[in-house]
Order: C-alpha cells, then structure tokens, then sequence
C-alpha cells in the first residue's frame, strides 16, 4: 500500500527539481543506447560484433523505464480502479509503470542473447538467455493475471541478470592486456553499479514513503552519474574486435635473417599447400624489398594489407616475427613484439651456432600457444 | 520557483533541457576532440575549440533567456544579462581561437580581429545600460557582423578543405545553421509573447530546429579527422603510376624532392635508383604473397612501413591494369581521396592512351608520353 500521493502534486516545492533530473536521466539513457548504434555502425573490421547492440538495447531498455515512471509519477492517475481495462484492478500509473518494466525486461534479454551469442559466460552458451526467457514467460503470464503482482519478480530479474552481468565483466575484464589493467577495468564497474544499485533503491516506490521526494532525487542523480560512469567505462574498452585477436590470428612465422624459417605455427584447421620454407623466403624478400623501397630501419615493425588479409612483421636484431592474419589489429602487433623477443632472448647462443635442426625450436610451440592463443 | 501551476511551462523547460544537453556534450566532445588530436600539433586544429566554445555559449545562453521568459517573465535582469553575455562571447570566442597566422587565407586577419573587438561593445553597453535599453539593442548588429565573419570563415574552409574532412566540415556547417534559425524563432516567440499571441507552436518549431542541429553537428563531429587540410599537402611523398604489365612508369613525381631537394648528388642517385626499384617491387611483391597460398588473392591495398606508407589504387574495370601508387607520410583520409581523384583524372585524361597501353609501353619510353599530367597534378595542388 502506497503512502505517498501520485501524480507528485505540482504543490511539491521538489517536483520540479525531481522531474528535471529524472527528465535528464532518461534522456541521457537514450543517448548512451544511440551512441553504441552508431560505435555498432561504424565498425570497421569485416565481421561486425553485435556486442554494442546489446549495449544499447540495455540502455534503451533504462531510457524507456525511467521515461515511463516520469508519465506514470508526474502526470497519470494513481487511484485504482476495479475492473482496470483487462485486470480485476488497476490504474493508469500502474499500467505506465508495467510498460517501463516490460521496455526494460526486453532490454535486458536482448542484451543477455546478444553477448551469449557471441559467448559463453559461465556456463554453457545461451544458458542465461534460456533462464531469462523462462522467468520472462513467468513474468508475462503473472502481469495479465495482475498488473500490481510482477514487483517480486522484478527482484528475481534483477538477481539473475546482476550474476550474468558480473561473469560478463570478469570475462571481459580478463581479456585486457596487462593485468593492472583486468583489476582497475573491473573495479571500476563494480563502482559504478554499486552506485547504481543504491541510486536505484533510492527510487523504488517503498522508500519514497521513507524519503520523500528528496531521496528520489538524490537516486536519480546517483543513477545518472553511475550511467555516465559505465558507459565512459565501456567506450574505454577495446573493441570487442580488437579483444578477439587472437581467433584472427592464422600462421606465424619466425625468420631468420637468411630468410630461412626456424618456427612456423598455424592457427587455423586449414593445413599449408606451400613449403613453410618457400612461404618464409616470400616474407623475408618482401620485407627487404620493403625496407629498400622506403629506406626504412632495419628493425622494427610493418603493416601489409591484402583484401581481407594483413601480414604483420616485427624485425629484431637476429630474427623476424611475421603473422598472417584476417584483420590488422595493434594487440597483434604487441604480442608478435613480445614473442619475438622473448624468442630472441632464448635462443640467442642456439642462433649464433645454428645447424639447421628445426627441432631445437619446438619448445617455442608452447610460448606461441600461451601468448597467442589463449 | 517554476512552474508550480502550469503544465505547459513545465512541458517548455523539459523540451528546451534536451537541446542544452546536446549542446553541453557537444561542446565538450569538441573539447576533448581537440585534446585527442593535441600530438598532431596542428594549429587550424583549433577550430574544433572554436565550435566547442561557441555550441557551449551559444546553448547555455539562449538557455538563460529561457528560464528568464519561462520563470521569471522576462523580468529577472540578472538572467538577462547572462543570457546576452553568453550568447555575444560564442560568435567572439569562436573567432579568436582560430584568428592566427595559418588562418590568413581564408580571412583578412586584421579586419577579422577588429570586428571581433568591436563585439565587445554590445557587452560592455549591456552592463552599463542594461537589457532593454535601445543602444544596446542596436548594437547588437555588431555582433551580427562577427557572426558573418564566423560564417564567411566557415564557407572558405570548405572550399579548401576535401574528402571526408570537407564533408564533415559541409555538415557541421548545415546543423550550425539550423541551429542559429532557432535563433529566429526566439526572436518570435519575444514578439509574440509581448502581443500577447500564443507562444507555444513557435517555442517548439524553434526547440526542433536546435535539437535537429545539433544533432547533425554531432553526427560530424563524430571522430573528427585530425585537421590537415591546408597542410596535407607536406605529407605527400612520392606518385608513381606504373604499368605491371612491363613494369615502367607511365607517370612519376617526387613531392619530397620538390619541397627538400637532394642535398649531395650521391642522395639524388640513391633516390633514383630506389625509385627504379618501386615499379617492378609491387609486382614483385604481390607474385611473392601469391606464393603463400593462405592469403586471399585481392590486391594489395597498403603498405605502412614505419616511417612511410604506400597507398595503392588500381585501374578501373574494362582499362588494361594500371597500378597508382601514392607514398605519404601519415594516413590521412585527405590523401587516400587524394590518390582516388588522381587516378580518376589520370583516366579521364588520358582514356585513348590507357586503351592502347600496350602500344605506348612498346613506342618505348611512355613517361614522356604521360608527363603532360603534370599540368593537371599542379592544378590539383593548386
């Protein structure tokens, strides 16, 4: 039972003050869920990840809520009435309150499906989307029986979608560079939903009878800067992409500089038709070709790009790193860099006395493995 | 304070928040747009500060009056005056950040800076006789002289500018203007409101036009190109255009020479002879990859090796096979768009010789044949 009188009466010295936040609140919202639409369209790599659309399905899902409590709090009635429309009972507000939900429920599963499409989280893949349907059908068959009884299962939403949310970011966070960089990505969420989920108890209509109109506007306001906070966070992250590089990695190659190839691994089912060796010498005379045509270092790094394919190639001082890969991607480059070097530190005294026995190289499988494929 | 008993009012404010939230995120988007592009240390990049400065002022101006109009009816002088002084330092504030000596050929710089300290005037006559006083109101056309030079500024800067730069420019323009229409409609909703004629129907056109503009503004200002554009020019290196078939040049021309000639004549042999390198080494590169049987079998696009890059085009559908090869010193969408116009003047102006490319190439010597493109090259230039 409701204490506390809707529409808020314009006699409320806060109701203007409340709205404009909450105003500013859902249009922000709505703003983030275009902002990934277009980072989703202006994606430049051959297959387009759909990752940013669930991003901004969840956004909308948030604008569309909070534009629903706005009608349904500042403008509907709240008295009840008995029948309501298709319910035993029910009111305006109440019916604008659902749709809010509703818009936010089917934000969130979409977002859910669209990152579980793409990968497992936790669990199997499409394990949460499945769980997420099922308490959708339950949430959809309590709502037509009565529009006031979904409340608890908006709880049980909300828990479900926070576990699948939280392995998400792990895994996400996990994909970072550095480790520095997986600790402060994922602390940084977990702020900023702590401040959420504050902002967001602030709001629920229980704690208005406590807080009044105050409280409410303080809520929005955390909610409206932890917002601003994730999607800084999320426009931070590599693109999903780039976090993929290493499933468009296909042969690496390690030259010396007689051009003759002293490691070669390939990444993809598909075996080589070409000698490994004849396949190295091309790389080896094309990037001297190179350096001769530009006049440029001898070490050091270079980009070929052929249709849908990019040759990565990192000199050093004994030997040459070189991927081929299906997209030009920096983190390829930084982890070619770093195995070649540490490459070159291992087998500095073999490559100084070589006697041409490949075999000597093959712990270096193990290396390409840890740094390119996992 | 507002509104306490007028919908309509309340309806008003909600609708005018939207475009000053748009245009605070603009204004800073600019603003950190211009942080980003800081290391390419290029002055006219400074013209992203000009918009930033004058989409920030400009909003929150026209926001004061809002609130004056629809809270204290116009009356509230303090409101007024922030309102106006706002509002006079976009247009001001816009000038003076790209008022510097690379600017000079778009504008007459002196009279350029004397029109921006004139604009001071309405400000300093807003304090000293106050909003409605009919000096400071004919003043105002002062500042409507420096909205021409932002505007006239503008205009030249697409006109020198080209490829994805120009567009972008062309529709930052468009959403600005949309947004100064919205400035006529406040104009009317003055006049209406002191006829006592409804004000809503044109408060609402005019707070569609600014929303309408500034989200146009911000389409284009999104991932805004570092602003090479009158400077593009100092990161070509070399054009060779080549015939695969013999591997000769058809046209050839060294940018870097012409700005920095060979200081001793053994640098000017070694150019010559790397340069003799370059025709056969694409092919050759590409005969090389095609032995690696992983790669696709499209054609090389780029080459970006460290210092340098080399951007290829290759001839259209139904020509025999012409390679264009453009050597630059930074990847710039200006030049990528540079090499494509290249090619389609190359085309369209020697369409008889490149069907009968076989013919030249054995006449021997084609470059000689070709060399008149350098007219056309030099009008490009300009």
């Amino acid at each position: 039972m409701l204490l506390y009188a809707f529409p808020i009466p314009y006699s409320d010295p806060l109701r203007f003050y409340a709205l404009l936040v909450e105003w500013i609140l859902a249009f922000i919202c709505f703003e983030l869920g275009v902002v990934f639409i277009v980072k989703y369209r202006r994606q430049q790599f051959s297959k387009k990840y759909m990752q940013e659309l669930g991003y901004a399905s969840l956004f909308f899902g948030f604008s569309c809520l909070w534009f629903s409590f706005i009608v349904g709090d500042y403008f509907l009635d709240a008295s009840t009435t008995s029948p309501f429309l298709i319910w035993p009972r029910g009111s305006p507000r109440d019916l604008a309150i659902s749709i809010g939900y509703f818009s936010l429920v089917a934000g969130v599963l979409l977002f859910v499906f669209l990152i579980e499409r793409h990968q497992a989280v936790l669990f199997r893949r499409f394990t949460f989307t499945i769980a997420f349907s099922g308490l959708v059908a339950i949430y959809v068959a309590v709502f037509i029986q009565d529009i006031e009884g979904t409340g608890y299962l908006n709880f049980l939403l909300v828990a479900v979608f926070a576990v699948f949310f939280l392995a998400f970011l792990v895994d996400l966070s996990k994909r970072m560079r550095t480790r520095r960089d997986v600790s402060s990505t994922l602390w940084r969420f977990l702020v900023s939903f702590s401040v959420l989920a504050c902002g967001y108890v602030l709001t629920i209509d229980a704690m208005l009878d406590v807080t009044g109109l105050a409280g409410r506007t303080v809520g929005s306001a955390l909610q409206l800067g932890s917002f601003i906070g994730i999607t800084i966070l999320f426009l931070r992250l590599p693109p999903f992409a780039t976090l993929d590089w290493h499933k468009q990695i296909e042969d690496i190659y390690v030259i010396d500089k007689a051009g003759v190839c002293l490691f070669q691994k390939s990444f993809t089912a598909k075996q080589l038709t070409v000698d490994k060796n004849l396949a190295s010498s091309a790389i080896s005379t094309v990037n001297l070709i190179l350096k001769e045509m530009t006049s440029a270092d001898e070490l050091g790094q270079s980009t070929i790009k052929r249709g849908d394919k990019a040759i990565t190639v990192f000199s050093s001082e004994l030997v040459t790193g070189v991927v081929i890969s299906r997209e030009e991607n920096y983190l390829i480059s930084y982890n070619l860099k770093n195995f070649i070097q540490t490459f070159e530190a291992i087998y500095r005294g073999v490559l100084a006395t070589w006697n041409g026995d490949g075999s000597v190289f093959a712990p270096a499988e193990a290396m390409a493995e840890k740094i390119f494929k996992s | 304070m507002i509104a306490q008993d007028a919908p309509i009012v309340e309806i008003q404010f909600l609708a005018y928040t939207i475009p000053v939230i748009l245009g605070v995120e603009l204004g800073l988007y600019f603003f950190y747009q211009y942080r980003k592009s800081r290391w390419t240390k290029l002055p006219l990049n400074r013209i992203l500060l000009s918009y930033g400065w004058f989409t920030l002022f400009m909003v929150n101006g026209a926001f004061f009056q809002v609130v004056n109009r629809l809270a204290f009816d116009a009356k509230n002088e303090l409101f007024a005056q922030i309102g106006f002084t706002a509002i006079f330092l976009a247009p001001i504030g816009f000038m003076a950040f790209i008022l510097i000596k690379e600017s000079r050929k778009l504008i007459n710089l002196k009279l350029a800076w004397v029109i921006t300290l004139a604009s001071f005037t309405p400000l300093v006559l807003l304090f000293l006789l106050g909003s409605k006083d009919k000096i400071f109101m004919a003043s105002i056309s002062i500042t409507g002289l420096n909205a021409i030079s932002v505007i006239t500024y503008q205009v030249r800067m697409i006109r020198a500018s080209m490829g994805d730069v120009r567009r972008r420019l062309v529709q930052l323009f468009t959403g600005e203007i949309l947004a100064l229409l919205a400035l006529g409609f406040a104009f009317i909703v003055v006049f209406a409101s002191n006829l006592g004629a409804p004000t809503e129907p044109f408060f609402f056109t005019g707070v569609s036009f600014l929303i309408t503009g500034l989200l146009i503004m911000f389409y284009a200002s999104n991932d805004f190109p570092p602003f090479y554009e009158f400077d593009w020019k100092s990161n070509l290196l070399k054009l060779f255009i080549i015939d695969p078939a013999s591997n000769q040049f058809l046209y050839a021309r060294d940018f870097s020479q012409e700005a920095r000639p060979a200081t001793t004549s053994d640098d000017a042999e070694r150019d010559r002879l790397r340069d003799d390198l370059f025709s056969g080494a694409i092919t050759g590169i590409e005969s090389m990859l095609d032995t690696i049987s992983t790669l696709s079998q499209q054609r090389l696009s780029e080459i970006d090796q460290g210092g340098s890059l080399i951007l290829l085009e290759y001839s259209s559908e139904g020509l025999p096979p012409v390679t264009y090869a453009l050597v630059v010193a930074k990847d710039l969408s200006s030049l990528r768009h540079f090499e494509k116009t290249i090619k389609a003047q190359f085309e369209a102006f020697f369409p008889g010789l490149l069907k009968n490319l076989d013919s030249v190439v054995k006449a021997g010597n084609p470059g000689r044949v070709f060399q008149s493109f350098d007219i056309v090259l030099n009008n490009m230039l300009g």
